[in-house]
């Protein structure tokens, strides 16, 4: 049993995340019983070990990171005083994209262009739906594997069920292959999402409802898959959850 | 630095969605959350989305803030790095490697300030605090600074570091111990002063 005072030199490296062994259970099991002349210890530790970042010459980071950020709280603050939110977002989104329709319609005059803008902005309407709800939970996706690279986010909305998967940087499938979307059931077991459709410039979206019985918090993953129908995975995952976030 | 109080309190306007006190708190830190976040990642675009999921995950979640865990700086610091090195450490994983980790040179040159000693600043708070983590380094035996280095920007484990070194893990054990007690003891803040700034 250590005491406190030989417990010092453990926590500075516990700060910094740089216990191993046996110490670290009996100090983290120490400072979560509450001793408070080490928990002091630990938060001076950390506050040491911050400023090791100021060793490094500050760097001033495009503004257009201060705008995006900027732009996106006056977003959320704008949605979280609108009381029927879903309401009117509904309504601009929707004349928004009419509008978008009738200019396309009149600059590309076959029916077919028609159709294919309308089905498209139909598909762009339910992901502006999922992106812009109240009740949307994202989910970052890395690649694993060796020889594999590519990340994609999605966008799950809890109170509709719906999903928006947005890919980049993936590599295309290689001939007779196809990347496949996965979700995890409860009890564990594979849930097929859908075909995740890579364009030559790496990028992909796919929207769809959550599987029956999918849960979000378990396993989420893409494989390369022969059969773009199979029913379960055939391959190791290449990109997967990273839990957490970033 | 930023005065510890004005943090807080922008931290409690964070907290009641205030987005100009989200916009303030950027300001007065990103710069060096951003060179931070550029350290550990090795590439700008990638820390420039670091550093937006840092202050958006602030924006969500300032809330939880707790100022008894420490300043809203220590917070920032630890949540840049942390995200930082969580994004570096999948980058390994999926490329299986350790070789896009900094050498020794690198951080020597790099974090004993050689090549910003020519931008001299007003001597404020942070540029008196940016000498006292520089001189606590230098006094450091190069070994120990070159682990104890690769253990916090680079996020390697003991472990990790004796095999990038080829050196027995137990020196490396002995030279972080080292390190960081004298780091703690150089920086740590006097009672009364600590977790403001």
């Amino acid at each position: 049993m250590n005491t406190c005072d030989e417990r010092r030199d453990a926590i500075v490296l516990l700060a910094a995340d740089q216990l191993e062994g046996d110490e670290l259970p009996e100090l983290r099991a120490h400072l979560a019983g509450g001793c408070a002349r080490c928990l002091g210890a630990f938060a001076s530790a950390e506050a040491a070990l911050a400023k090791l970042a100021l060793s490094i010459e500050p760097i001033e980071p495009p503004a257009v990171v201060r705008e995006r950020l900027r732009a996106r709280a006056s977003a959320d603050v704008s949605r979280s005083r609108a009381p029927t939110r879903r309401g009117w977002q509904r309504s601009a989104i929707a004349v928004g994209l009419a509008g978008l329709v009738a200019f396309a319609a009149g600059r590309f005059t076959t029916h077919a262009t028609v159709e294919r803008l309308e089905g498209e902005t139909e598909v762009s309407r339910a992901a502006l739906e999922v992106l812009a709800s109240p009740n949307v939970s994202e989910l970052d996706l890395s690649g694993q594997a060796l020889g594999f690279r590519g990340w994609a986010r999605l966008y799950y909305d809890v109170s509709s069920r719906d999903c928006y998967l947005r890919a980049a940087v993936v590599n295309p499938p290689e001939d007779g292959q196809s990347y496949v979307l996965w979700f995890t059931s409860d009890d564990g077991q594979p849930r097929r999402g859908g075909v995740v459709d890579v364009s030559e410039q790496g990028e992909a979206a796919l929207l769809i409802e959550l599987p029956p019985g999918a849960d979000v918090s378990a396993p989420v993953y893409v494989t390369r898959e022969r059969d773009p129908l199979a029913a379960a995975p055939t391959s190791e995952p290449l990109l997967v959850a990273l839990l957490g976030g970033i | 630095m930023s005065d510890g109080h004005d943090d807080l309190t922008l931290m409690e306007r964070v907290a009641r969605a205030d987005a100009t006190a989200l916009d303030a708190l950027y300001v007065r830190h990103a710069p060096q959350l951003f060179a931070l976040c550029a350290r550990i990642l090795g590439n700008r675009a990638e820390a420039e989305e670091v550093l937006q999921a840092v202050f958006w995950e602030v924006w969500r979640s300032a809330g939880r803030f707790s100022a008894v865990r420490g300043s809203p700086r220590v917070y920032l610091v630890q949540l840049a790095r942390s995200r930082a090195l969580s994004a570096v450490r999948l980058r390994r994983r999926r490329d299986g490697l350790l070789a896009d980790v900094g050498g020794q040179d690198v951080l020597a040159a790099e974090l004993l300030g050689r090549q910003a000693d020519s931008n001299a600043l007003a001597a404020t708070m942070q540029d008196e605090e940016r000498r006292r983590v520089r001189s606590a380094l230098r006094e450091l035996p190069e070994a120990e600074r070159c682990v104890l280095m690769l253990g916090y920007f680079d996020g390697l484990s003991q472990s990790e570091i004796a095999t990038k070194l080829g050196e027995p893990l137990g020196t490396v054990k002995t030279r972080m111990r080292r390190a960081l007690v004298h780091m703690r003891e150089q920086l740590v803040d006097e009672p009364g002063t600590g977790g403001v700034h």
